[in-house]
């Protein structure tokens, strides 16, 4: 054993700004400063190009450590690329860290075209910390099924899911509100204000409401409003047409419940609504349940803990009767905080248990408001990443953590993903790891809650993002 | 298929020592696509160079790599070879085995293994390089400047002088600014007015520049060397070309009691108006808001009166729009409001004002003619107290955190100008911490302790109350650790300093970049800091940031030089490694916008053709010739829409899948 | 008629042991708050008293995805290196009637005509499928309506939960092999004792609301009205274009093969695909099916009636609800059915 610790050789990748680290790197080299010969130096412009596919890549093709190196915050060549870097990669520290995988094994920091001992120094440790480590296989891994696994959904884990299971002790408040919207949707289309309507038909069982567009007021009878309307609208409206199709020339009434409005003022914000072609009338919600063999089966979990009772967006409001907050604005973190408060061996067992169950059917990616590109990187040739696979050894490993990161600061937490993952995996709650970091690190930041708000991913403050960003 | 020519460098000893060269030929050698793998003692040399564009030529090589010393040495050697030899330079990559490997790295076999990595990298990518062109944009030989403070006319005369024309806007009627406003500069006591009259009139009768005063940018477009500024020439309601400046108007104007903006409000107005007596253009305007003719029609007496018949009532706003090779914007600053501080009885006590006030008490044109006189009663002060850094240094939200940088000078000059016409008059000067760096700066400071008897007392004040007939002051004072009362006839407060509000538009308009106190963003602080981020945008002046009046004609020189160096270009060659956008891809979700320094991002419909299927969809567009080619917007576009050229998602890639 | 065996079902851990002594043993377990088809050790949490894995069978003879080949390149010479098919014998357990009869669905696919599909072929081959009754079958469940008797599943062996006891009939001669081997764990049983429950079974299947379902119309000579039928523009409205229904299908088996480049060499696999994406057979010209309905459309004609008319009337539907279960958007196999069925079946008629 001891022996293997020796012989074990990691690889190690750095991502050097071309300015600074870089010209840091060939300055350690002129004046003769060794570090291992482990350490292979990728040159880049600058680090705010370093993409977190990049490192998570280089992990998942046997890197032992991956290292970015930038300019001191204040000196970017470009201004303000480092601090774009630092709030990245802060908040991808930290849900890998959530996730199990070792944060020792990743690494930010800052020298300059001077700091030529800072750079031999930092490969140094950098190297010896990752050499104690040992080879990395968490993040190749973090899908696989374990090989003789316990079952972990005893102990911390179980508690875990017992949390995200359906809130039998939830009831949904009864929502009465059905005529009042129905004499809405047909007075506006009798109107002509609007040319279709957005809403919920009744399905062939109670149970099975589903989206759907009605044209014409004779329609309208067969719209619903109840606890099974779980489904977010937001994204039907999207300007492009996202699943081929024709563009719709007409207005649209759509109908928000409060967490699908913030949804839906994302989406504003983000130049994929044709506000002008869009009334929009916020509803009140009682909570939704899951359904399961077309019997109810307990309120979903993001519905349990929601607290989003406004709506952030809207021409219009049908209020519930009886409308107050259900639990304080931080309940929701509760599940993270029970995950962050495991080891990192339980956290990465509890993810790995939950991911190796994920199928790829992209489900929680389609049906995320905020997913919306119009081809997906998973599914385009940008990145070279394989899709509609499952399969070891992969950037497929990495599906989950890319696609809560591509989200970070554009989530409102509506809870979606988690709700049509046919596997319930509780997906939300990377997302919601995020979103806890982003309010701990950068300040309180609801997404949808103000389209004039900077975005936390795509924006810095120069004072305060130094500690929250150091790992 | 692509073939690669793969060169390694001993330079000398110094790769050869410990990187064998025969290893990394024979570790690349077998690599698909390699068709030559040579090896010389110098590539740099001109044999080394030739042997290389014989290859070039030879072999019709698609790209080559050279594995030698760091890109930051040679790498344009080696472009300019490939491109005499007729290869794109942007075909050419480099492993730096000499910085990263042979120098650093005593054991042969692990350098030499390291080397054949770094070398595996560079073909990785290599492979994936495109041909890259630069673009060449001519430069519209004009320039901007936004401001008519002493930075915008020190910047308008320098560029003029060299043979540019410039166009000068200023929103108020009259060039001049702040400097106009004040009594004497420090530390030389000399008369503003007397320094900066002549260049007002010199910036005014020169033939390049074109003023336009009471005029406000509208709107901007285009980038660096062409850009397209509209401006607004709101009306004066007065022909500039009939009017001679005599008076008669604002003598007859029937309509008085209007504050003077340039007095601060401390004298009156009429409502046609020149700011002061040596007003740039001397032409009045008319303030539409007050005029009775304006109002209801009736009245007409400076029309009347005005023998050129200049007067136009129905002047209308004129647009202006002239295109630009350079912006340079001097929009200055201004003081902040003070209704958060209450403590200082500042709207209770006409006895209290602010250090630019009190530039008008003094000056001999101003409400009093000079005289120092309580604003109240009319009493000649027995002492006065200055406070320092009110606003200034202020964490606590109510004011702002930065230093306001002149404070200290002004009021060393304000005690010693109140001491040297009146030395029986006591002067207090509370303080936080003296800051008078600045040639002759401190000699002036300690001239009116020593000399002048200005009383220092480092400390806060907590209150100022409004007697009646005095002051009372209650502070700390700091160096004895005692509690203090003072009773006193003027208070006088070094308020803070901020950007004019019109700076966060203007500047949004002109995607250059402000900080979080509006201030205009440098393009580097230390290298670049009269250069916007925004390519073609300079810098002068207190819109920058707090500065004096030496600092700010220094500044506006450099900017002018800068843009001067830029107008003397015909044509501008941009840098190809910049962004470009897969239209196909992108949903114009507008992320990458926010993180571009350089405001290079714009939106707008596009005919996306997917497979024959045409639509017009809203796309990000990428501006050539402002984008530098950081990366950081392709790295927030989530589908991969957003790609940089020369750093291409897949070629960074394949150099990560090369060395894992 | 096959001889009855039981076994107490305190005793059935042993018995999985006994069979894992010898070949792999797949079954339901509940893992992470979910129930999927895993392989068997000792401290997995088996339960086959729960109605749906999520997973379905397929995933044992299809897997989600299989290396082909690797290509290695080294200067001009590129070496091939091939995988084995895979040869080890395995057991699945507990699979009701509608999963059972899903594999006999992808059995036509991939193995009634030529060229058979060898790497399904060779897994197919070692596999005992060992079935199990359906005690509770619930609302979503409609096998009923493709005349699937849950009560009898088909499968090598059969077994019935019933009180404490799991009773066990080989179906075949593969069957009766796979019980001979384990025949020291279990005691005789009267083949009777089970009409009750089965009796039990087939009410309440037949009680179920979905399990008449109007398929009279979808036959050959419906094919383009259904196919042109104006109901699709809005039966496919509310889809998000996931593959959730394709992916817990236990007959959808579709596959995409692509490269995936390892440094090492280039790996040639295929993994399953759904005919929901978008990417579903991208070609250079483009897609085929431009349109989120008509991709939807693919899904459903394929299963009522591309398949049918393919393999001599054998829906490409078992009844199994996951997809009512799963769908993020409520949509399913049963409203397709009902709103064409019945309309096409009333046109006819008028």
């Amino acid at each position: 054993m001891l022996d293997q610790e020796k012989t074990f050789e990691p690889l190690i990748v750095a991502f050097c700004c071309n300015w600074c680290s870089y010209a840091g790197a060939d300055l350690a080299g002129t004046s003769r400063l060794s570090y291992p010969p482990n350490v292979k130096i990728i040159k880049v412009p600058c680090s705010c190009r370093v993409d977190p596919i990049f490192m998570l890549r280089a992990f998942g093709k046997g890197a032992d450590g991956v290292i970015v190196c930038g300019c001191h915050p204040g000196d970017c060549h470009y201004s303000t690329g480092n601090y774009f870097t630092r709030r990245r990669f802060a908040l991808l520290f930290s849900l890998l860290d959530f996730m199990g995988i070792e944060k020792e094994r990743m690494r930010l920091e800052w020298v300059s075209a001077a700091e030529s001992a800072k750079f031999a120094r930092v490969m140094n440790e950098f190297t010896e910390e990752v050499t104690k480590l040992g080879p990395n296989r968490r993040l190749m891994d973090i899908r696989n099924l374990p090989e003789g696994y316990e079952e972990l959904g005893r102990g911390p884990h179980r508690e875990v899911l017992d949390a995200q299971a359906p809130h039998a002790r939830n009831i949904p408040s009864v929502v009465k509100i059905e005529e009042q919207m129905k004499a809405r949707a047909t007075k506006l289309l009798a109107d002509g204000v609007v040319d279709r309507v957005l809403a919920w038909k009744a399905g062939d069982h109670e149970t099975m409401p589903e989206p759907a567009f009605f044209d014409h007021p004779s329609q309208i009878e067969n719209m619903v409003y109840n606890k099974y309307c779980a489904h977010n609208l937001s994204k039907y409206l999207m300007v492009a047409p996202w699943l081929g199709g024709k563009l719709f020339d007409g207005s649209t009434l759509i109908f928000l419940k409060p967490c699908d409005s913030y949804s839906f003022n994302q989406l504003i914000k983000e130049n994929l609504i044709n506000l002008e072609k869009t009334h929009i009338i916020g509803i009140g919600c009682g909570g939704t349940v899951q359904v399961e063999d077309l019997e109810e089966v307990g309120m979903w979990e993001k519905c349990g803990v929601c607290t989003k009772i406004h709506h952030p967006v809207g021409d219009e409001i049908i209020e519930l009767e009886n409308n107050s907050p259900r639990l304080d604005k931080n309940a929701r973190f509760a599940t993270v905080e029970a995950i962050e408060a495991l080891s990192a061996d339980d956290r990465f067992a509890f993810w790995q248990s939950q991911l190796s169950k994920c199928i790829r059917c992209n489900a929680c990616r389609n049906t995320c408001p905020v997913c919306n590109c119009k081809r997906c990187v998973f599914s385009n040739n940008k990145y070279d990443m394989a899709s509609k696979v499952n399969a070891t050894e992969f950037e497929e490993q990495l599906f989950h953590i890319v696609r809560a990161f591509h989200v970070a600061g554009r989530c409102s937490d509506c809870g979606e993903c988690s709700r049509v993952c046919p596997q319930d995996i509780p997906l939300h709650l990377l997302n919601r790891k995020i979103i806890k970091d982003i309010n701990e690190f950068y300040g309180e930041y609801q997404a949808g809650q103000d389209i004039a708000a900077p975005e936390p991913l795509t924006s810095f403050d120069l004072n305060n993002d130094g500690q929250a960003g150091k790992n | 298929m692509e073939k690669i020519g793969f060169f390694v460098c001993h330079c000398g000893s110094n790769i050869k020592a410990t990187v064998d060269p025969n290893v990394v030929l024979d570790g690349v050698r077998s690599i698909p696509g390699i068709v030559v793998a040579e090896q010389y003692p110098y590539m740099c040399a001109k044999t080394g160079q030739n042997m290389i564009a014989d290859a070039i030529k030879t072999n019709g090589l698609t790209g080559i790599v050279i594995a030698a010393c760091s890109p930051r040495m040679h790498e344009a050697t080696f472009r300019k070879v490939a491109e005499a030899a007729g290869l794109n330079p942007y075909m050419v990559e480099i492993a730096n085995i000499r910085e990263h490997v042979s120098w650093i790295h005593k054991n042969k076999e692990e350098g030499s293994q390291k080397a054949v990595a770094l070398a595996k990298a560079a073909i990785a990518k290599v492979k994936l390089n495109a041909p890259l062109f630069p673009e060449e944009n001519s430069v519209i030989k004009r320039a901007l400047v936004i401001g008519g403070g002493i930075a915008g006319i020190q910047a308008a005369l320098d560029i003029a002088e060299a043979g540019y024309e410039v166009d000068l806007v200023e929103s108020s009627p009259s060039i001049g600014g702040k400097m106009a406003q004040l009594d004497k500069t420090f530390p030389t006591l000399d008369c503003s007015a007397c320094i900066l009259t002549p260049k007002m009139v010199d910036a005014a009768s020169h033939d390049k520049i074109n003023i336009m005063t009471y005029s406000e940018v509208e709107k901007v477009e285009g980038f660096v060397g062409n850009f397209t500024v509209t401006v607004r020439k709101k009306a004066r309601s007065v022909c500039m070309e009939k009017c001679t400046g005599c008076g008669d108007c604002w003598n007859k104007c029937p309509v008085k009691n209007i504050p003077l903006e340039f007095d601060l409000g401390l004298q009156n107005r009429k409502a046609i108006y020149i700011p002061f007596a040596q007003a740039l253009p001397l032409v009045p305007v008319i303030d539409r808001e007050h005029c009775i003719m304006m109002k209801s029609g009736k009245c007409g007496l400076c029309q009347t009166v005005c023998q050129p018949g200049a007067i136009e009532f129905d002047q209308e706003d004129e647009l202006v729009t002239q295109k630009y090779g350079a912006v340079v914007t001097a929009t200055g600053f201004e003081t902040i409001n003070l209704d958060k501080f209450g403590e200082y009885a500042y709207n209770d006590s006409k006895d209290v004002i602010t250090s630019f006030e009190f530039e008008r008490i003094t000056h001999g044109a101003g409400p009093t003619g000079g005289e120092l006189k309580r604003l109240s009663d009319g009493r000649k002060p027995k002492s006065v107290t200055f406070i320092q850094c009110v606003g200034s240094r202020d964490i606590s939200g109510r004011g702002k955190p930065y230093c306001s940088k002149i404070c200290c000078m002004y009021t060393a000059k304000h005690a010693v100008l109140i001491k040297d016409k009146y030395p029986d008059v006591n002067v207090n000067v509370f303080y936080i911490d003296m800051r008078t760096p600045g040639k002759a700066y401190d000699e002036f400071y300690r001239r009116g302790v020593e000399e002048y008897g200005v009383k220092y007392i480092k400390g806060q004040v907590g209150k100022v109350v409004d007697k009646g007939n005095c002051l009372t002051i209650s502070a700390v004072d700091l160096l004895d650790n005692v509690k203090m009362e003072l009773e006193t006839d003027m208070v006088i407060l070094a308020t803070a300093i901020q950007p004019v509000p019109s700076a966060k538009p203007l500047a949004s308009m002109l995607s250059a970049s402000i900080d979080t106190n509006n201030f205009m963003t440098e393009a580097h602080a230390k290298l670049r800091p009269v250069e916007s981020p925004t390519a073609g945008v300079f810098l002068a002046g207190a819109g920058q940031g707090p500065k004096d009046i030496p600092e700010t004609v220094g500044q506006a020189g450099a900017a002018a030089a800068k843009v001067i160096g830029l107008l003397s270009k015909d044509v501008l060659l941009s840098n190809p490694c910049t962004a470009m956008v897969d239209i196909n891809a992108c949903n114009g979700c507008s992320l990458c916008a926010p993180v571009c320094p350089y405001g290079a991002i714009s939106y707008g419909p596009a005919t996306v053709n997917d497979h024959g299927l045409k639509t017009i969809e809203r796309v990000s567009h990428i501006n050539q010739a402002l984008c530098q080619g950081c990366g950081a917007c392709v790295v927030v576009c989530p589908s991969g829409a957003m790609d940089l050229q020369g750093f291409s998602n897949k070629q960074l890639l394949a150099e990560v899948d090369a060395l894992c | 008629m096959n001889k009855t065996y039981k076994i107490a079902l305190g005793n059935l851990s042993k018995l999985y042991g006994r069979i894992n002594e010898t070949q792999q043993i797949y079954l339901p377990v509940r893992r992470g708050g979910t129930l999927n088809f895993e392989k068997w050790h000792e401290s997995a949490v088996v339960d086959l008293h729960g109605l749906k894995t999520t997973n379905t069978p397929k995933d044992l003879f299809l897997p989600q995805s299989e290396d082909l080949y690797t290509a290695k390149m080294d200067g001009t010479n590129i070496e091939i290196i091939t995988k084995d098919f895979f040869d080890n014998a395995f057991v699945i357990f507990g699979v009701k009637a509608c999963d059972i009869e899903a594999i006999a669905v992808m059995d036509n696919i991939y193995l009634s005509k030529h060229p058979v599909d060898m790497y399904y072929e060779a897994r197919r081959k070692n596999a005992v499928l060992v079935s199990l009754a359906c005690n509770a079958p619930k609302n979503a469940c409609f096998c009923a309506a493709f005349n699937i008797d849950a009560a009898n599943p088909k499968g090598d062996v059969a077994t019935w939960i019933l009180g404490e006891y799991l009773y066990t009939q080989a179906q075949n001669g593969k069957g009766k092999a796979f019980v001979e081997d384990i025949m020291g764990l279990f005691e005789p049983a009267e083949a009777d004792d089970l009409l009750g429950l089965k009796a039990e079974i087939a009410e309440k299947a037949q009680s179920l609301p979905y399990s008449k379902l109007p398929l009279e119309s979808f036959t050959g000579e419906n094919m383009m009205k259904i196919f042109d039928h104006e109901n699709w523009d809005f039966l496919h409205r509310a889809c998000i274009g996931c593959g959730t229904c394709t992916y817990t299908c236990p007959t959808c088996s579709c596959y995409d093969i692509k490269d995936f480049d390892k440094c090492s060499g280039t790996t040639r696999f295929r993994c399953w695909d759904s005919c929901m994406y978008p990417e579903f057979t991208l070609m250079a010209h483009g897609n085929n099916r431009l349109t989120q309905k008509e991709r939807f459309r693919q899904r459903f004609m394929h299963k009522l009636m591309y398949h049918p008319m393919n393999y001599d009337g054998q829906f490409g539907c078992v009844g199994c609800g996951r997809c009512i279960n799963k769908c993020p958007v409520s949509l399913n196999i049963v409203k397709i059915i009902k709103s064409l069925g019945v309309e096409v079946a009333e046109n006819a008629n008028a």
